[in-house]
């Protein structure tokens, strides 16, 4: 795979790397966190490799245009790597689109269950996430249709679990579909990966394994409390993660955070996530924090190797996590709140 | 004389302790709003975290609330005007009788911030409550402040 890794996905692989070399460091964070308004963040931004994005106009200053300007620079440097792969990277960078999809397809459902208009619905979708039929989903009367008509012939149809009863899917919360549905893709990603072989399979399985650690024990979590069976929790839990099916059947049973805790510090040792979150002041810092800070720190030394599809996941992980680390900044300032405003996750790139 | 005096006294001793009354209520006021500014902040940061932890804007979005054309469902909380002030009755969750519980609007799996974020929001409601009581008394207080002030003038 190395020899001719070059000929085929060399200058993709130079291109992404290039990308990467041009994310924000941490003296630009700093730079960021010392703005007194949005304007100033704006204009901090445009000094840094993300160049003249907002074309100069500050009349309307506003999270949300900051976060949908840095998406569309996302989507350039994705579509760009994309147009240019050929396979099997086209198919693994398809791969990284279909969270994307999940996510609108949930939007959607939840939002025309509350019969608001698909016009504003698909302006609030992720532009990654986009496929064709997205706009038809309204057109389906019931969910049964929804499922025969139209999602059977979208790419996230391989995801539906053959269990799900799409006859009720009224009756199911939109978050159980969405968490079933990004079951099935992890897990055929994680198999898609390893048919890959060589350094991806070894470097992708090793972060699609943090991954399904992680959902399912943020499932596990976000669950005590609540209605849902633990069968129901236990189908959510993807099964590629390190964690042995044991542990997953354990802790879809328990209703207590130190229980799980105790669950996972016996297999992995991801106990010690758990640790010093009560002790922040008003929650801010909480478990999912912990994970993203370890997701952060896997995906930089997936740089350290050559001649795998690795980097391509890693960057454009790296590069949403920056731009939620910006639009999280902007937030602080725009909510005058800035005494949370280091609370985003700092990319380890040194 | 000395019964006209006395009385005047009187007077200005209530006068003194109505003005005292309203300098307190002015300061538990305040504090009172200052509170519920905290607390609203409070929850709209934890909000803007939860998006920050949940990747995007999709995941608290304003298409999951439901709109006048959606399902209908019965108010958790309502205010009831007695003699004693404002108070807030709160109602059981159950979903047969109509009462959801707004989390799930959002997720049913909702994260630790969010759920922050529902606790500092219906402190802001019992705050509102106070602060209204609050506002009703100074008013009252005023009042009396006011006609005892037009009594005293002519004495």
């Amino acid at each position: 795979m190395s020899m001719i890794f070059n000929t085929e996905w060399g200058y993709l692989e130079a291109i992404t790397r290039g990308f990467k070399n041009g994310m924000l460091k941490h003296s630009d964070y700093l730079n960021l966190t010392q703005c007194e308004s949005l304007e100033d963040v704006m204009i901090s931004i445009q000094g840094t490799d993300y160049g003249l994005i907002f074309g100069g106009d500050f009349s309307q200053p506003s999270v949300e245009v900051i976060e949908k300007t840095l998406r569309e620079r996302l989507l350039q440097q994705y579509y760009y790597i994309r147009s240019h792969s050929t396979e099997p990277l086209t198919t693994f960078l398809e791969y990284i689109r279909y969270p994307f999809m999940i996510d609108n397809v949930a939007l959607l459902i939840a939002g025309l269950n509350n019969h608001r208009s698909i016009k504003r619905l698909l302006k609030m979708c992720h532009p990654l996430g986009f496929f064709d039929q997205l706009a038809a989903i309204e057109v389906a009367t019931n969910s049964a249709e929804l499922f025969d008509a139209i999602l059977i012939d979208t790419p996230i149809a391989q995801f539906v679990p053959p269990d799900l009863p799409w006859e009720h899917i009224n009756r199911i919360d939109v978050e159980i579909v969405r968490a079933s549905l990004y079951r099935v893709y992890l897990e055929n990603f994680y198999d898609y990966c390893s048919k890959l072989g060589g350094n991806t399979a070894n470097v992708m399985k090793n972060l699609l394994s943090l991954e399904a650690d992680r959902r399912a024990i943020t499932i596990a979590v976000n669950a005590i409390d609540s209605d849902i069976s633990p069968k129901q929790r236990l189908k959510m839990f993807p099964s590629c993660g390190y964690l042995p099916k044991m542990a997953l059947a354990n802790m879809s049973t328990l209703n207590d955070s130190d229980k799980i805790r105790d669950v996972c510090n016996m297999f992995e040792g991801y106990g010690k996530m758990f640790d010093n979150f009560e002790r922040d002041a008003d929650g801010m810092i909480t478990l999912e924090d912990r994970f993203l800070m370890v997701e952060a720190k896997k995906n930089v030394q997936t740089f350290l190797q050559q001649f795998h599809f690795g980097v391509f996941y890693s960057f454009f992980k790296l590069k949403q996590l920056e731009c939620r680390n910006i639009v999280w900044i902007s937030e602080c300032i725009s909510q005058r709140q800035t005494d949370k405003i280091n609370a985003y996750i700092p990319i380890p790139f040194d | 004389m000395t019964a006209g005096t006395s009385e005047k006294e009187a007077a200005g001793q209530l006068l003194d302790n109505l003005y005292l009354d309203m300098f307190h209520l002015i300061e538990e006021h305040t504090q009172c709003r200052v509170n519920l500014e905290r607390s609203n902040a409070s929850g709209a940061i934890l909000l803007a975290r939860t998006r920050f932890q949940h990747g995007g804007s999709n995941s608290v979005s304003t298409a999951q609330i439901p709109t006048e054309n959606s399902a209908e469902f019965n108010a958790l909380c309502r205010v009831v005007d007695s003699e004693d002030g404002i108070c807030v009755e709160r109602q059981a969750v159950d979903k047969s009788k109509g009462y959801v519980e707004p989390l799930h609007w959002f997720s049913v799996l909702p994260p630790m911030s969010l759920r922050h974020a529902v606790s500092k929001f219906k402190d802001c409601i019992e705050l509102v409550a106070e602060s209204t009581n609050l506002q009703r008394q100074l008013g009252e207080a005023l009042d009396w402040i006011a006609k005892l002030r037009q009594i005293a003038l002519l004495n």
